[in-house]
């Protein structure tokens, strides 16, 4: 397998209020977007830790997207702006270690963002495309053959 | 979302299920306190879809205050004549402001402004402007029905020419009477300053509108001539019959493409040219009386409202509701309902049932004594605590405090849920129950799980209670 034959997985934090609401939505709105991203629901991006965007890296995701309310709306106050500041110094310890700072962003998505949210999707999938797979991406057994009898 | 790639959305939803699987284990039950509901309503905007949730609310005994921006009652409603399926709307909308004004459990705030909404579901505290003096209410649940706006246009030399009028003002004048007929030519342009790139929604009324105003033209003067340049006609749902009507009345229903939209001029008298792709070449119709079909604006004190609620709005400045299809009349945010026109455009019928189902969402509210909330809160464990107040500075709503021993306390009832100290305690002090840590990781650590890495053991839960 080359590495740009590699599958991909971009990790998505939602905050409940705004993005994953929006994720909702793109399904309603039956819009298409990359297949290889996980959502993890969380309640304000507030909540979110840096241990858990380089969790998320150490064990081989190749991008993670931070998804908040818009700037000024959250609906914890101030949540996505702690969780931004939080997301630039993990940028910032990521380009220390050598894996692009890119693969981690902080993006703002109002609950009737859809297709906004799409959007950023896909821009992380064409960021992760371009750089290519994480060197930390272990090759996963797929689900796909795990599932299979 | 993934339509063509079945394969792969299969395995989204199977790690994404593994995943909640892998949270679900250390999932531990929550106990809330609960606290008493304050058994009012309270309805933003007193238009149709207002007073009918207003009363649906009243009609189950609950307190219900109305407060209205203006100092008349009825919205919109106000300005209509009649619908396709009825003569005479304003015995229908003078019934409901007279049967509402009689209530005797709605409290009306006429010329209200609402300036602050404080609180949370059941016990709300929302602080109103009105008459000069600022007053402030409480209630346990919230209706936003604060209506729309008609659009206005410049558009088809609107404003610069006498004939060239709105469907609004073409049905005031059918009424009162002064449209004469033996006119000879009526043309009616749809979808005017609607789906566009300013307003790119269907504003859902004015087709059906026009087929309205039509019909009545042709009862009055079947030899009148009444064209309708349309794009597409769109009278939703059993609408569509009068449309069919409209066709055997004889009106004529021409389409256009929005690349190339109708030319009204005024050289010779009024004189519409429209270049159709089902004629060959374009048509000119010499008429003294233009009918622009205007969509609806989302009322522009929209954003104010959302802002003090915490609620959304689209970029068209409507509110949106928590989800299309499971959650339709409500907010993300709880105790918090939407319906009417502050929603999107839509027929008054349509209106109603939407009122009526806010209404009966927010009575599942209002007919609770208690509520039980603050399950969802942050706990700090005292042992590890060390003092460094961080939490008391990070949290938004000032729920840590500090105990006789120097160690932080989170007051539940203040907390709100949002994780924000617990991310922040350098000393891991503080966990949010329901959105732990340790929960976080393992779905991180599940979705890159190989399947050849051994299963996990199951968990004994830790304790009862969290932590
Ligand atoms: S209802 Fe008809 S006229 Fe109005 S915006 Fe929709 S398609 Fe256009
Ligand atoms: S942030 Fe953590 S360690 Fe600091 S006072 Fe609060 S609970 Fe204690
Ligand atoms: S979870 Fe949020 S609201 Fe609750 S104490 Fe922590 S920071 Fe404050």
């Amino acid at each position: 397998m080359s590495s740009s034959d590699k599958e991909t997985t971009i990790v998505a934090f939602c905050c409940i209020y705004c993005a994953y609401a929006a994720a909702d939505l793109a399904g309603s709105m039956r819009l298409q977007y990359p297949s290889n991203v996980r959502i993890i629901r969380t309640p304000c991006t507030g909540r979110l830790e840096v241990e858990y965007f380089l969790r998320a890296f150490e064990n081989g995701a190749d991008g993670v997207l931070v998804a908040g309310c818009e700037e000024g709306s959250c609906h914890f106050k101030e949540g996505n702006l702690i969780a931004k500041r939080r997301v630039n110094y993990a940028r910032k310890l990521l380009a220390e270690s050598g894996l692009e700072a890119e693969r981690l962003k902080m993006v703002n998505v109002s609950a009737a963002g859809a297709r906004l949210f799409t959007g950023h999707v896909r821009e992380m999938a064409e960021t992760v495309q371009r750089l290519g797979p994480s060197p930390l991406n272990r090759a996963k057994t797929r689900v796909q053959q795990e599932i299979k009898p | 979302m993934h339509s063509a790639e079945p394969e792969k959305a299969t395995e989204k939803a199977t790690e994404l299920m593994k995943m909640s699987v892998a949270r679900a284990r250390l999932l531990s039950p929550l106990t809330g306190t609960s606290f008493a509901v304050d058994q009012t309503g309270l309805v933003i905007g007193g238009g149709v879809s207002g007073m009918t949730a207003a009363l649906a609310l009243a009609g189950q005994g609950f307190k219900v205050h109305l407060v209205e921006k203006s100092d008349r009652l009825g919205g919109r409603a106000l300005d209509l004549r009649y619908t396709l399926e009825h003569e005479d709307i304003s015995p229908f909308v003078a019934g409901i402001v007279k049967e509402a004004e009689e209530h005797p459990n709605i409290i009306f705030h006429l010329g209200a402004d609402v300036t602050n909404v404080a609180g949370f579901i059941g016990q709300f505290k929302v602080s109103l402007f009105q008459d000069g003096t600022d007053s402030e209410v409480s209630c346990g649940a919230i209706i936003v029905a604060t209506g729309a706006a008609p659009a206005a246009t410049g558009e088809y030399l609107r404003g610069k020419d006498q004939g060239v009028i709105t469907q609004l003002e073409l049905e005031q004048r059918l009424q009162k009477g002064d449209f004469a007929p033996g006119r000879r030519n009526v043309v009616m342009i749809q979808c005017v300053g609607s789906r566009n790139e300013e307003r790119p929604y269907c504003s859902r009324i004015c087709c059906s509108m026009s087929v309205k105003n039509a019909l009545k033209i042709k009862k009055l003067d079947p030899s009148a001539g009444v064209y309708v340049l349309y794009r597409d006609i769109r009278t939703y749902g059993f609408r569509e019959k009068y449309y069919k009507q409209a066709r055997e009345a004889g009106v004529i229903f021409i389409r256009y493409e929005p690349d190339a939209p109708p030319l009204v001029s005024q050289d010779n008298g009024l004189v519409v040219s429209v270049k159709s792709p089902d004629f060959p070449e374009p048509v000119e119709i010499e008429t003294d009386c233009v009918v622009l079909s205007t969509g609806v604006d989302a009322a522009g004190d929209n954003r104010r409202v959302a802002d003090m609620l915490k609620v959304p709005i689209n970029a068209d400045g409507f509110f949106v509701e928590a989800h299309l299809k499971l959650r339709p009349v409500e907010f993300a945010t709880e105790g918090i309902f939407l319906c009417g026109l502050a929603h999107s455009p839509k027929h008054m019928d349509e209106n109603i049932s939407q009122a009526r189902a806010a209404a009966s969402r927010a009575s599942t509210v209002l007919s609770k004594a208690y509520l039980e909330v603050g399950a969802q809160v942050s706990q700090v464990d005292q042992s590890k605590c060390i003092s460094c107040m961080t939490c008391t500075k990070v949290c938004p709503y000032g729920a840590p405090t500090v105990n006789a021993d120097h160690k932080a306390e989170i007051i539940a009832a203040k907390c709100m849920g949002c994780g924000i100290c617990a991310a922040e305690c350098p000393a891991c002090a503080i966990q949010l129950n329901h959105f732990e840590s340790r929960q976080f990781k393992d779905m991180l650590d599940e979705l890159f799980r190989s399947g050849k890495e051994e299963r996990r053991p199951a968990v004994v839960p830790e304790k009862s209670g969290v932590l």
